[in-house]
Order: C-alpha cells, then sequence, then structure tokens
C-alpha cells in the first residue's frame, strides 16, 4: 500500500558557505490516507520549516531543500516546476498558520480572501465563489457567515479567524491539510473547539493533516501517530497509545516528565536540562548528549541511527531496544 | 443591519482622519479648484466667441479650436485635457440622470461618444479677429470672460496692469495682470499655464511611481543579487545633483516639448519611491499572510501586485502628493532658467524667465506667475501633510 504523502531523507539548510545552519537531517516519515500524524518538539526543532517545506515554501524564506523526496500520491513534489507546484498549493496540499492575526492581508475583507482561493483554482464565477465560501465559513462554525464575508480580519476575535483560516484551507478540498500550530495562540476552551472542529472536517472530507505543535495534549487527543523532533533529527517514532504508555527516548521521557500530573505530588515540575543546542554548531555524537542523564561515552562519539523496535516504532537511541 | 456592524475599508478611515484636519482639507479644496481652472483654462480666457451670430449665420469658433486645436504647439496637452473635460461632463450628467454610475458598458459609451467631436473636427486654422469685428458691427459673439487667447499677441509691447496704469481708456483692451514683452495677456496665460504645470506635476509622478513600484517591489521581494544590483544603480542615480542633471539632459534635447520633459524628470525622480516601496515590501513579504497567499497557490506576480502592494503603498502616496510639488516647482524652475517647455508654450515659469531683465520695472511679470507656484506648492504640501497624518496609525490616536 502507497502513502499519500511519504517523505524520505529530507535534508534542509539555510545559508550558504562553510557554515550552514542545518534546520532538518534525514527526516523520514509519512501520512496515510484519512489519518492524523503530529510532529512534536521544541522551538527551533525543525519542525514548522518540515512543514513549510512539504508545499516548497521554505524556498522563499531562504531555506534550501539539499536532498531527499517528498511523493505526494506518488509524484515527487521535488521534480516539479513552480507552475505545477502553484496548482498543488491550496487545492491537493493545504496548510493552516501559527498566527491567525497575520496570516490574513489586512486590507481586504474576509470574503474577498476567501474567494480568491477558489477564483485561483476553479473555473468558477464570482457570485458562486461567494456562495461557496459563504458556506464553508457556515461549516466551520462561524455564526453570521453573510457578514463576516464583509467584514475585515482587525474585526474578528482570534479564534474566528483561525477558523476562518481553516475554511481558506478547506475551500480548495484538500486531500493533506498542514496545520502549524493550529491552536498555540489561542486559549484553551476555543483550542479543543478548533481541534474538534479538524477531526469532524477530516471525518467528513477524508482529509489527512499533518499536525505540527510542541504541546502534548494537543496530540493525545488528535493524532494517531507521532514523531518525535529534536535538533533537526527524528528521534522517536510511535503511535499514539504507546508513546504516552511508554516512551523510549530519553528525550520524549523528559518531555513527559515536564507535563504536570495530578497523580504525582510533585512541588516543582521536572524541566530537562540545558537549551537547544545551536544550529550552526550541532554537538557530535547523539545531538542530545549534552542533556541526557542516560548519556556514555558513546553518545559523545557515535551518532544513533533510528531504528526500528518493534511493528513501526522507532527510536534513536544506544540504548534503547537492545 | 445595525450601525456598528458596518465595516470601514482602509480608504474610509483615512479619509474620516484626514477630514479633521483643516489645513489638508482646505489645501484639497484648492487643488481641486487649481485642476478645475486647468480643465475649464479655455472656458475662462479664449479669445474666440462661443457663438458668433453674423447676417450669413451663425458659427461656433470656440468650439472649433476647442476640439481640434490649432493654435497652440502642444496640440496633444490641450486635446487630452478637453477630452477628459467633456468625459468628466458625461459622467456627471450621467451619474445626475441614473444616480449610481454602476454599468461599466455605460461608462465605456461616454468615452466613446466624447472622442466623435474631436475626431471628426477638421484642424482649420481661424485667423478671422472676431473682437474687431465686433467693434466693427460685422457680428455678434458670447465671449468668455476674458477675452484674450494665450498666443495673442496685443500691441506687441509689455503693458503693466491696466488698474495701475492705464493707456487706452477704450473699454477693450482691459489687462488685469498686465502683458508680457510680445503683448500676450499675463492672466490668460497664466490660466493656461496652470494645464502645463499641473500636466508635468502630475504626469511625471504618476510616471516616476510606477517605475519605482515595480523596481522596488522586486528587489525587495526577490531580494539577493536582484536587490544588490537595484539598490546600488538607485544609489548611483541619486548621487548626481537631480536639477542639474535634468538641466543637462534637458539642454542637449533637440525637442523640448511637454511629453520630453516630463519624462526627464520622472526618469530621475523615480529612485526615492524605489528605495520606500523596497523596504516596505521586504518587511511585509515575512509576515504569514504572504506566506500563506503562496501556500493557496497563488502566483508570484499576484502575491506582489495584489497581497504585498497595497499593504505597502500608504507612504508612497504621502510621497506622491510631496513630488507633485517638487515636480511642479521643478518644472517652474527648468522654465525660469530656459530649459522648459519650448516657446510659446505657456508655463508659469516661462512668465517668471520674463522679468529676470528687468524685474522692478516689469514688476507685474514677476509676481503675478510666482504667486500660483507658491500657491500650488503649498496645497500640496498641506494635502501631503495631511495624508501623512491620517494615515499613520500612531498620530490617528492623538486627533
Amino acid at each position: 500500500m502507497t502513502h499519500l504523502l511519504e517523505v524520505k531523507d529530507l535534508r534542509i539548510q539555510f545559508g550558504k558557505g562553510e557554515n550552514p545552519v542545518k534546520a532538518v537531517n534525514n527526516s523520514n516519515f509519512f501520512i496515510d490516507e484519512g489519518k492524523t500524524i503530529a510532529l512534536v518538539g521544541e522551538s527551533g526543532c525543525g519542525k514548522s520549516v518540515t512543514g513549510l517545506s512539504l508545499l516548497r515554501l521554505i524556498e522563499y524564506s531562504g531555506g534550501v531543500i539539499t536532498n531527499g523526496e517528498i511523493l505526494f500520491e506518488d509524484k515527487n513534489l521535488m521534480d516539479m516546476t513552480n507552475k505545477e507546484m502553484q496548482k498543488i498549493r491550496g487545492s491537493d496540499i493545504a496548510m493552516i498558520f501559527q498566527e491567525p492575526m497575520t496570516s490574513f492581508n489586512p486590507v481586504f475583507t474576509i470574503g474577498d480572501q476567501l474567494t480568491e482561493v477558489l477564483l485561483i483554482h476553479q473555473q468558477i464565477s464570482f457570485e458562486d465563489a461567494w456562495l461557496n465560501a459563504t458556506d464553508m465559513l457556515k461549516e466551520v462554525g462561524i455564526p453570521l457567515p453573510e457578514q463576516r464575508m464583509l467584514q475585515y480580519p482587525h474585526e474578528l476575535s482570534g479564534g474566528m479567524k483561525q477558523r476562518a483560516m481553516i475554511a481558506m484551507a478547506l475551500l480548495g478540498n484538500p486531500k493533506l491539510l498542514i496545520a502549524d500550530e493550529p491552536t498555540t495562540a489561542l486559549d484553551v476552551t476555543v483550542q479543543a473547539q478548533i481541534l474538534n472542529l479538524l477531526k469532524n472536517i477530516q471525518k467528513k472530507h477524508r482529509t489527512s493533516i499533518l499536525l505540527i505543535t510542541h504541546d502534548l495534549s494537543v496530540v493525545a487527543e488528535s493524532c494517531e501517530r507521532v514523531y518525535v523532533m529534536y535538533a533537526s533529527k527524528i528521534v522517536e517514532c510511535a503511535d499514539t497509545v504507546s508513546l504516552f504508555k511508554q516512551p523510549l527516548h530519553p528525550y520524549t521521557i523528559g518531555l513527559f516528565n515536564c507535563l504536570p500530573s495530578i497523580n504525582r505530588q510533585a512541588e516543582r515540575l521536572d524541566t530537562i536540562e540545558g537549551t537547544v543546542p545551536d544550529p550552526k554548531d550541532f554537538p557530535n555524537g547523539c545531538k542530545f548528549h549534552p542533556r541526557c542523564k542516560k548519556a556514555k561515552d558513546i553518545c559523545k562519539t557515535k551518532e544513533p541511527p533510528l531504528k526500528e523496535i518493534k511493528n513501526g516504532r522507532m527510536c534513536a537511541c544506544h540504548f534503547v531496544g537492545i | 443591519m445595525e450601525k456598528n456592524n458596518i465595516s470601514y475599508s482602509y480608504w474610509q478611515t483615512v479619509w474620516h482622519q484626514f477630514k479633521k484636519n483643516q489645513g489638508a482639507l482646505i489645501g484639497l479644496c484648492f487643488v481641486i479648484v487649481l485642476f478645475a481652472i486647468a480643465f475649464f483654462a479655455p472656458f475662462i480666457a479664449e479669445k474666440r466667441p462661443f457663438i458668433w451670430m453674423t447676417d450669413s449665420g451663425t458659427t461656433f469658433p470656440f468650439f472649433k479650436e476647442f476640439f481640434a486645436p490649432t493654435e497652440a504647439p502642444e496640440c496633444l496637452l490641450e486635446t487630452s485635457y478637453n477630452y477628459i473635460l467633456c468625459c468628466l461632463v458625461g459622467f456627471a450628467i450621467l451619474s445626475f440622470l441614473l444616480k449610481r454610475m454602476k454599468k461599466v458598458y455605460l461608462i465605456f459609451a461616454v468615452t466613446i461618444l466624447c472622442a466623435i467631436p474631436f475626431v471628426t473636427t477638421k484642424r482649420k486654422f481661424d485667423t478671422n479677429s472676431y473682437k474687431q469685428m465686433m467693434t466693427e458691427g460685422k457680428g455678434w459673439g458670447l465671449f468668455p470672460i476674458i477675452r484674450y487667447g494665450p498666443f495673442e499677441q496685443g500691441f506687441g509691447i509689455r503693458i503693466p496692469p491696466s488698474w495701475y496704469h492705464r493707456q487706452n481708456k477704450s473699454n477693450h483692451n482691459y489687462h488685469w495682470m498686465g502683458t508680457d514683452k510680445v503683448g500676450r495677456d499675463v492672466l490668460t496665460r497664466m490660466i493656461h499655464g496652470t494645464r502645463v504645470s499641473l500636466a508635468v506635476g502630475v504626469l511625471s509622478v504618476l510616471i516616476s511611481t510606477i517605475i519605482g513600484i515595480i523596481i522596488g517591489a522586486i528587489a525587495g521581494f526577490y531580494g539577493g543579487m536582484a536587490d544588490i544590483v537595484i539598490s546600488r544603480m538607485i544609489e548611483i542615480i541619486i548621487c548626481f545633483p537631480q536639477f542639474f542633471a535634468i538641466i543637462t539632459v534637458v539642454a542637449i534635447m533637440d525637442e523640448r516639448s511637454i511629453l520630453n520633459i516630463i519624462l526627464v524628470i520622472s526618469l530621475f525622480g523615480w529612485t526615492g519611491i524605489a528605495r520606500l516601496v523596497r523596504g516596505e515590501v521586504l518587511r511585509e513579504r515575512s509576515l504569514d499572510y504572504v506566506t500563506a497567499s503562496i501556500a493557496l497557490g497563488a502566483k508570484t506576480t499576484r502575491t506582489i501586485f495584489r497581497h504585498i502592494l497595497p499593504n505597502s503603498l500608504s507612504p508612497v502616496f504621502v510621497t506622491m502628493t510631496f513630488g507633485i510639488a517638487g515636480s511642479i516647482l521643478m518644472e517652474s524652475g527648468l522654465s525660469f532658467l530656459g530649459f522648459g517647455v519650448d516657446i510659446p508654450t505657456t508655463s508659469w515659469g516661462e512668465l517668471l524667465n520674463q522679468a529676470r531683465e528687468a524685474p522692478q520695472e516689469f514688476w507685474w511679470l514677476a509676481i503675478f506667475p510666482g504667486i500660483p507656484i507658491f500657491f500650488t506648492v503649498t496645497i500640496y504640501n498641506l494635502v501631503g501633510e495631511g495624508l501623512r497624518d491620517a494615515m499613520d496609525p500612531k498620530l490617528r490616536e492623538k486627533a
């Protein structure tokens, strides 16, 4: 069985010369139709860059994909011309951005921006596009959609704008939706609503979702499979249930210890000591070793490969699965 | 719909703020008046009567000249002004009749309809002196308020304003602002000179803005090599002292027509706007909505022109209003130094130039043309300042 999207050996770097910033190193992952996968990691670990690269948008921010294949329905996006990419963007693969506040153009009404997507990708009259967009706003749960269509982005609340953003992404009826921290800028109640909305839409349209987040509770709520990234590499990969039952990689374990738990009577939350390494100057060997409690000499010299532990579960650590 | 549900577009907000600034509002009124003078110039001052009635029949010498200018060296400029005036009048009538002008084909029809007299009227030089014929009792005509043409040479000598020193006591030949060295009425020439000055001001700024926006947007959006090349080019052009560079280019030109003057001024004027646009685009392109528009499949040109530019143009509009004042001043300066539009085309600076020989003796040639130059530059600066304040959200709070 082939996957809807498969990424092989993806490598992205920023800047040229002797010391480029390696934002993503040898990432491999796949998404099946109608499934949700999550990409989890700290700020700056390369998860947003990975998301942007799937639409080859990273080229607009100065990044370069130096290696790898992005297979979407068995076609390699890396071989496509800019024109072919423009057809895929917004219609086959769509993206929801982190900051609903800045993701709308402030000088146009919501309606103008929503209909634009339809006018770009479909042979459709402006009136029809306007009606379709209004229907989509209603579907994502915005009250009085006719009125909202005529309003400017600054007149909508954050949650409302994120819904409108989702509506805009869904208008092209995409097969894959990349949601780059869709709930980070929102408060918890709105967060839950947005996640529910995404779930319902997924059921209805059989859309696959790549959820990029740093919030493990969001992952627990909505995903089937999780990829944990640390310092430009995927360090662990598992289905959600087994990851939450038994995290394997020391970094993942650390992440879970950081979460407050009602069962534990701890006065202070655990933290992972140290900071994320500078992407210009990654440590030798395992990139997590300076912060790892289990680190031994081998970690300083040899980088552990991402190896399969059992049925699809993978982990990159010298001491796991031996 | 409730009242607080009405959304204000950006321009509505700007207009709301602009209205609060009295100086700018007065400036804007005078700008409109200036444009009205420019468009209606022949209706205010022209030597030919609107209607000319004789025993042999009725003719319309004014409109013959209006639809097919023969006298003016800048036929194209005169015709375009007259044509635009016709269209504007057509639109005004249309909107009055239909209350709301919405249908595009109606506008189209008016523009076509207005072109008909301009195409059909034959160019024929009309040498009749209707004023003289009227005093001789050969016919009766309805004249404009000021009965002098911009190229009509009365006595062929400088005459001071009639209210200051009256030589000829007859009812005719009353010159409000005197005449220039070949006897042309100064007031008439000033009114017709408005056409030249405004055309130079507006068109040269328009052209330089278009050049500046395109070049600046390319530099800002693509960055890298394009940015480096364009930025260095701008810096090189800015290094030249603008006024002297323009004088040099104008001086070696064979024909100093208005179009050439406009082109030269705009070719040296785009750099400031290009820099401004580059900076704005650079700032805007890193914002999420630009990435979002690309992510939705918009083409690069669409992203630049539909999404980035509308967000980065407000400082450009302010610069444009100041630029118009600058261009008018530049044109007057060129004409004053004798490098302006070829004589006998009127322009404010050209009249000033005539006063240079003996400004104390021919004071009316120095003062009267000087006033509109000063006045125009001032009101454009007032409008520009008002626009800047209205567009700046930081200043908005205080107002």
